[in-house]
């Protein structure tokens, strides 16, 4: 993707909804004992879809030079931030990781 | 009394029930056959596997739709209600499928290392993690073409309408394709030979051929 490329970059963000959509269940079912941790794992499953959307497209600015180096590793830096603090949220609302990406994959 | 469906079959063939020990709620073409279901807790393995066992045993003795295991009515009037509803559809679906058994074919990747093994670099930086997403990313690429690649072979040894054909390629990581056939009871064992050939021949993937079993990936869903 380079900076003179919207097309390709507007249907790639319009294929990464129409998979968002299908993450997101036709009604919410919760248990009223667990609606935080119900919560917590859709929020993060929406966020977590979001993170890798960004380092898909910032994999393809560098890959397409785009990018300068500074930029490459601000970026890099904010995404692995990012994992990790998702990682920290799902640890305390008792979700397993795998689980946050197996709805992403079964979504694809 | 609260029932689990376990198959539709055809109501001529509703005398398995019997043998089986399950009830009969029957339409004017179709029959459902259920077991009395106590609705507390969540289920066990135990009784997943065991849907699969009266399943399979209703298959083994006449044509049959399975149901998704968790189909509860809350008594055999609903239950009923519902068969009548749908009957025109499930009546159709038995008739394309519900003689034909479903052979599970899976191809899982030989060798789990990255293709690029040179490209995985520990995330000491932003650069050194976004370069870890991009080797990531080839080799997905790369793994999601040979995939392909594999399908195709499978494909040229079913003989099978591609309407009886389901596959997703790279499911998980560790598997190269997925794919459901279904086959008359004929045609398992040269179909099952033919793959198996194939896949002594396909030296990055380790193929499986399971089944064969009830059309549960063909069934119409409740």
């Amino acid at each position: 993707m380079t900076a003179s490329d919207p097309t390709t970059t507007t249907l790639e963000l319009r294929e990464e909804i129409a998979r968002l959509r299908s993450l997101l269940p036709e009604r919410v079912d919760l248990d009223p004992d667990n609606i935080e941790r119900g919560l917590a794992g859709l929020v993060l499953t929406l966020v977590e879809f979001l993170r890798q959307v960004l380092e898909r497209q910032a994999i393809h600015r560098m890959e397409g030079g785009t990018l300068t180096d500074d930029e490459v590793e601000r970026v890099g830096v904010a995404l692995m931030r990012l994992e990790e603090k998702i990682g920290e949220l799902a640890e305390q609302f008792g979700l397993d990781p795998d689980d946050i990406q197996l709805r992403i994959g079964a979504a694809s | 009394m609260t029932l689990l469906l376990r198959a539709i079959v055809a109501a001529e063939d509703a005398h398995v029930a019997a043998d089986l020990g399950l009830r009969t709620v029957t339409g004017a073409r179709l029959a459902a056959l259920a077991s009395a279901w106590d609705t507390t807790g969540a289920a066990t393995e135990t009784e997943l596997l065991d849907h699969h066992r009266v399943i399979q045993a209703v298959f083994e003795r006449v044509p049959c739709l399975p149901a998704r295991f968790g189909s509860v009515f809350v008594d055999a009037s609903g239950l009923h209600a519902r068969l009548v509803e749908r009957e025109p559809d499930l009546a159709a679906a038995l008739e394309r499928v519900g003689h034909r058994c479903e052979l599970a074919i899976t191809c899982a990747w030989r060798d789990q290392a990255p293709i690029a093994p040179n490209a995985i670099m520990p995330a000491s930086s932003g650069r050194a993690y976004l370069e870890r997403g991009l080797a990531r990313s080839r080799t997905a690429r790369e793994r999601q073409r040979r995939a392909e690649e594999i399908v195709v072979r499978l494909l040229g040894e079913l003989p099978v309408e591609p309407a009886f054909i389901r596959h997703r390629t790279c499911p998980r990581p560790a598997v190269a394709v997925s794919m459901s056939a279904l086959v008359t009871r004929d045609e398992i064992e040269e179909t099952s030979s033919r793959i198996e050939r194939l896949g002594a021949q396909l030296p990055d993937v380790t193929t499986v051929v399971q089944g064969p079993w009830a059309p549960y990936t063909f069934a119409v869903s409740e």
